[in-house]
């Protein structure tokens, strides 16, 4: 079952009794926006820190691809079909000083710089998801909770029907058509071209059916903000509506926000690894780590390794961005720590 | 009460007409070829006008759209080869690839869905349920502590993964469980629950994360109540006092996220169907996609949709009568 | 006729390359497995036959056998049926008028409803007499008429598009009659006497037909229960088994059928009860089931070729597991000859990194063997010649050489183009490795992407804007002789066809391989070799390999052999242990 994409999880008001920033409120020199108390939160908290390291060593690996690859020697889409039994299409090395991982077979691809070219897609994925879809989130939430009104209804109307589609027949369905949409005809597209093509439209259909629930929940906040005094004070005081959307309204609901976006980052690598793995999703020559899994499924009691690599890479990821995540959660959010 | 029921009522029709139409639009106007997929390689211009005009696509847009809710209230015919086909209410279009009206594709896929999706259901609540208890009366020590990181880390694991290696490898070694495989309900109920066993276990205990903790903690909330305090001072064996006291403040919380689960999970289980090879709806789906069988994959995506508004109707009114408190707005 | 259906044979063979050499350790007894050693399937014939069939040693009655596989058949209609999978699996239900009985692992023609045909003197009729009464499985008797019926259903070429198209080339009026349907119930071709003689009047002599009768759209039948387009849904059985229940693409339940008369049928059985097939399962998954054989699987087979993942599994027990067969197919890959030069073409051969592309397409020496003539060694005349230079079927390509080949003809830069599916990984590595080699050796190459579902139409039309690559990528035998070869593939009707190789168009050579079709079996066989070899030094295609059929069956599958004229494996003997 899938994991729940954006945060829905109750939240409730941004942690009490502390007056915004924005309002300068008699800024005792012992206390500390709420935002800063809870990263303080989360730097103590062991458990949370090893995970951001882990996820930084991911990210790293993801930049530094080429470079890692370069230090083995190997590039990702090289094919050694010298390394291949002819006869059984089983490679005839294991691991070597040459292919830190071994090669693949088939095709002889060098496994360890697949694997760490693989990084890219999910992280790339991922992050532009959780980006647009906080965006987006975030943006719609505030004008409809704030507008009100037949603004507010329409909107609502729209998160209601995003939240109502079912996600991954969605994702199965949608590919197709914007494929075909994009390169349909005669003229035929080059793998890079139907790469790129798989890439866009995985983070578009991944932010289509991602942005409502945080929209909602941004909603809900602002609803309930909009009553209190300080925002009343800001609309009689002729604060034009924009700087109260933006500076009064938004920094109370960093909370949310943050919370949100971390526990969606996991939520979309594995929908990208699991799509590709699907083959809805990227597809070879990316290397994206869902594809490997797909192609090594087969190998895994005659070639464990091929299988084993890219598994550990993305449960590791995703563990620890999920460990971090409810961190992070229970940093920002007192009433749900343990 | 009544005005709350009807406004859910007409907003879930609205996002299912909406979705009808959009995906309408979205499949038949994007630049592919149903009718020349189907007339194949050495296809004459006449034939490919007559199978075009069987699958009405000469017809305008609006056209093609009121057929389509047509066939989908009252039932409607296609022509194939000369021969009509009828197609009864609601009828979801007709496959050319598969040669079999869509309805009863969906048909025969959907019991494989429900049974997967209800099945692990009971399997991950009782697991979670007895899990969290267990954890709860052992408060504090090991155990616990050891049952609760565990649930956190299958839990935060990517769920394909983790049905993956289990059905890679639990047949390698534990070989009671038999093959994963599916036999309807009223072919023989025996093979139905055999060859689901396996799912069921890996989804159950992958699942049951979340059940685990909910129960757990709200498990040790209430068995620090005063009433259970009272209960166990008055004798009460302390299995009655967890059992019959805790679960029940436990199943609250429970109940709401079960809800939501089943939903989501109907429409989710193509994972599972797809590494198990269940031909159930998502599966369905998938490979109509890979055929670029436009029909069957609308008809996927329909079934989806309502499964899905249905089941998340069925929720909310459900909650307004499991817990008051909340208001009707 | 045409291997396996779509996806799964479009990008094997796009994706299928050279076959290693001698076959080593993994491939267990060969039945005339191995370079070359694969037996001429010597035409024989054995008009005498009559049955019941000899009984398999060690057959048992009763049980349910269980067959997977990945693609699916895209039809069950008799008349419209040319791939081999559903030929293979319409032998249970159809009987037709001659068949092909597997005696010690070679294929005879016997009688099945009729006699093996007499031809008229001139070679223009054949008549046939049918061996004694049948019904159909709904009771209801086989009458004459039916005979006659079914072939005029095959001329219906709109409705029944898949079907093979012998009969509009050499039966008489052929080409004008377009079927029942719209041209009325007369057509001069077929002819009924009696109750019990059927004569075929042809256009031009057809020394193969009784061959040709071995198709299922050659049985028999009735005009009242043809359903047109339905019957495909649901079909008349004569043979052991009857349709049970049917769902396209997925499932197909067979029971046995009460009207069939084993005495009367000379190549099959009725040993189980039922037969289950079921389609679309993920075949390495399945493969890997049934190998190891636990509960139900042991009583199962898979049909789809063995993976290449699972060839080191095949140790100890389980190699007596894996049965091998010969299949009568050639892969090739095709060049056009109208846009292509003979030199350019020479080129491109010389370039083709034949061993990378087998490795990349998955292929073992257990499923393939790399092939340098047309015609594979099951066909009768086939001549292991020296292969023509750089038509071996295997090696790694030699772009340096190519590249010196195009300058002398003044062609560097000369663009190349086909058609390959973009949607799946296997195809499109495959065509990666195609332009990468040929690139380097001075083409420019413009590989088409396209869906899977759109691959099939556009690699068969030959007004596309490419000119290498199109369909078919292979061919097998429909009848074990070269006159279901030549005069298929490469005379100028088969363009307009859309079967052929090269897109050849020489009134010289169409007179040349007519000459050939007239001659008797066994002064065919020798021209047919020769000519083998003249076509492929026209550098007309590029010969990649020969099918070799190897499947897993259950440790309860008893009986199970192949059948080289289908190259599937043969359910007539099955039996469960």
């Amino acid at each position: 079952m899938e994991p729940v994409i954006t945060g829905t999880e109750t939240l409730t008001e941004p942690t009490v009794g502390t007056i915004p920033p924005s309002q300068g409120g008699a800024a005792v020199a012992t206390s500390k926006s709420p935002t800063r108390i809870a990263l303080q939160r989360l730097r103590d908290d062991k458990v949370a820190m090893i995970c951001f390291w882990i996820f930084v060593f991911f990210v790293l690996v993801a930049i530094f691809a080429p470079v890692l690859a370069g230090i083995e020697g190997q590039s990702p889409t090289e094919r050694n079909f010298d390394l291949i039994d002819r006869r059984t299409t089983f490679p005839i090395i294991g691991t070597t000083a040459e292919h830190w991982f071994g090669v693949e077979p088939r095709l002889g691809r060098d496994l360890f710089a697949r694997w760490v070219y693989g990084a890219r897609p999910s992280l790339i994925v991922a992050g532009s998801a959780t980006l647009l879809t906080t965006i987006i989130g975030v943006v719609v939430g505030l004008v409809a909770g704030y507008f009100g009104g037949w603004v507010d209804r329409v909107l609502s109307w729209l998160i209601d029907f995003f939240l109502s589609l079912p996600y991954l027949i969605f994702a199965i369905a949608f590919p197709a058509v914007i494929i075909s949409m994009v390169y349909g005809g005669n003229e035929g597209t080059t793998p890079e071209q139907v790469a790129k093509v798989r890439f866009i439209s995985l983070i578009t259909v991944l932010s289509i059916l991602g942005w409502a629930g945080l929209a909602r929940l941004i909603r809900g906040q602002v609803l309930s903000l909009r009553e209190r005094e300080f925002i009343s004070a800001a609309r009689v005081l002729g604060v034009p509506t924009r700087r109260v959307l933006f500076r009064e309204l938004l920094p109370n609901l960093i909370a949310p926000i943050v919370i949100s976006a971390s526990l969606s980052l996991p939520g979309y690598i594995v929908a990208e690894a699991g799509l590709t793995f699907l083959g809805v999703g990227l597809m070879d020559p990316t290397p994206s780590w869902g594809v490997t899994i797909a192609s090594a499924q087969n190998y895994y009691d005659s070639y464990p390794l091929y299988l084993w690599v890219p598994v550990l890479g993305i449960t590791i990821l995703v563990l620890a961005l999920s460990l971090l995540g409810d961190a992070v959660r229970d940093a920002f959010d007192p009433k749900t720590r343990r | 009460m009544i005005m709350y029921i009807l406004r859910r009522i007409a907003s879930a029709i609205s996002v299912i007409v909406v979705t009808i139409i959009a995906s309408f639009c979205l499949f038949y106007l994007a630049p592919t070829d149903p009718a020349g997929v189907v007339c194949g390689p050495r296809c004459t211009p006449a034939r490919y006008e007559e199978i075009a005009r069987s699958m009405h696509l000469d017809e305008p847009i609006l056209t093609q759209i009121g057929g389509y809710l047509q066939g989908l209230v009252v039932g409607r015919t296609y022509t194939s080869g000369g021969i009509t086909i009828e197609c009864s209410a609601p009828c979801l279009g007709y496959s050319y690839q598969l040669g079999q009206p869509v309805t009863k594709l969906l048909g025969n896929a959907l019991p494989v869905t429900i049974s997967i999706v209800f099945g692990s259901a009971i399997a991950y609540v009782l697991v979670g349920l007895m899990a969290g208890t267990f954890a709860a009366r052992r408060r504090g020590t090991l155990l616990d502590r050891g049952l609760v990181a565990g649930t956190l880390t299958i839990g935060s694991v990517p769920y394909f993964v983790v049905a993956l290696v289990a059905s890679l490898y639990i047949p390698l070694y534990i070989r009671i469980i038999p093959d994963a495989q599916w036999t309807p309900i009223t072919d023989n109920p025996i093979k139905w629950f055999s060859g689901l066993l396996l799912p069921w276990m890996i989804l159950g205990i992958v699942n049951s994360a979340s059940y685990t903790r909910y129960s757990r903690a709200s498990m040790i909330e209430s068995l620090s109540e005063d009433y259970v305090r009272t209960a166990r001072a008055k004798g009460i064996s302390e299995r009655r006092v967890v059992y019959k006291h805790g679960m029940r403040a436990a199943l609250t919380p429970i109940a709401t996220i079960f809800g939501l689960d089943v939903a989501f999970a109907l429409t989710g289980a193509i994972f599972t169907e797809s590494i198990f090879g269940l031909p159930g709806l998502g599966l369905v789906t998938l490979r109509a996609f890979n055929q670029y069988d436009l029909p069957v994959l609308m008809g996927g995506v329909l079934i989806g949709v309502v499964v899905l508004v249905l089941m998340n109707l069925l929720v909310d009114l459900l909650y307004t009568v499991l817990d008051p408190r909340v208001r009707l707005v | 006729m045409r291997r396996l259906k779509t996806t799964v044979a479009i990008a094997a063979v796009a994706a299928m390359a050279v076959v290693g050499c001698s076959s080593p350790s993994t491939s267990t007894n060969e039945p005339g497995g191995g370079q070359g050693n694969i037996p001429g399937q010597e035409k024989t014939v054995d008009p005498d036959a009559k049955g019941p069939a000899p009984e398999v040693q060690g057959a048992k009655k009763g049980g349910t056998l269980t067959v997977y596989s990945q693609s699916t058949p895209n039809t069950m209609d008799p008349t419209d049926i040319y791939y081999v999978d559903s030929n293979e699996i319409s032998k249970l239900m159809i009987r037709t008028p001659t068949q092909l009985a597997i005696r010690n692992g070679k294929a005879v023609l016997v009688p099945d409803l009729t006699d093996l045909g007499t031809q008229s003197a001139d070679g223009l009729s054949w008549t046939f007499k049918t061996k004694g009464t049948f019904k159909y499985d709904d009771g209801s008797e086989v009458k004459i008429d039916d005979f006659a019926y079914a072939i005029k259903r095959s001329f219906a070429h709109d409705v029944f598009a898949n079907g093979p198209t012998y009969q509009m080339q050499y039966f008489k009026d052929g080409d004008k009659y377009k079927g029942p349907y719209t041209g009325g119930l007369d057509y001069a071709g077929v002819e009924t006497q009696g109750t019990d003689t059927l004569i075929i009047h042809l256009a031009k002599p057809f020394v193969d037909l009784p061959f040709y009768m071995t198709f299922p759209m050659f049985g028999p039948i009735p005009q009242a229960k043809d359903t047109k387009d339905n019957y495909k849904n649901k079909w008349l059985s004569t043979g052991p088994y009857m349709l049970d229940s049917y769902t396209p693409g997925t499932q197909l339940k067979l029971k046995k059928n009460p009207n069939w008369d084993a005495n009367t049928d000379p190549v099959r059985h009725q040993y189980v009860d039922a037969w289950d097939f079921k389609w679309g399962v993920d075949d390495v998954a399945n493969q890997k089931q049934v190998l190891a054989s636990v509960g139900a699987d042991a009583t199962s087979l898979n049909y789809g070729d063995i993976d290449a993942s699972l060839v080191p599994d095949l140790t100890g027990a389980k190699k007596s597991q894996l049965v091998q067969g010969d299949s009568p197919c050639t892969i090739v890959l095709q060049l056009d000859a109208r846009k292509i030069p003979l030199e350019v073409r020479k080129a491109i051969a010389k370039a083709y990194p034949s061993d990378q592309i087998y490795t990349a397409g998955g292929l073992t020496d257990l499923t393939a063997e790399p092939a340098s003539t047309i015609m594979p060694p099951s066909v009768a005349g086939y001549k292991k010649y020296t292969p023509h230079p750089d038509l071996t079927g295997t090696g790694k390509g030699d772009p340096e050489a190519a590249k010196k080949m195009l300058e002398a003809a003044g062609k560097l830069g000369f663009e190349l183009s086909y058609y390959y599916d973009n949607t799946k990984p296997l195809p499109q590595q495959t065509s990666q490795i195609r332009k990468e080699a040929l690139e380097k050796a001075g083409f420019v190459v413009k590989p088409i992407g396209v869906a899977t579902a759109e691959l099939r139409s556009k690699v068969g039309d030959y007004d596309a804007p490419v000119n290498m690559g199109q369909s078919p990528a292979g061919w097998c035998s429909d009848w074990p002789t070269g006159s279901s070869w030549f005069p298929v593939l490469f005379q100028t009707h088969s363009i307009a066809d859309g079967s052929s190789w090269g897109m050849l168009s020489d009134p010289a050579l169409d007179k040349e391989i007519d000459d050939v079709s007239k001659l008797p079996a066994d002064q065919a066989a020798k021209k047919w070799a020769e000519l083998d070899e003249k076509i492929m030094g026209m550098y007309i295609v590029i010969p990649r390999y020969y099918n070799k059929m190897a499947v897993v069956v259950g440790t309860g599958v008893g009986g199970a052999e192949g059948d080289g004229t289908m190259g599937m494996p043969f359910f007539l003997n099955m039996f469960v242990k």
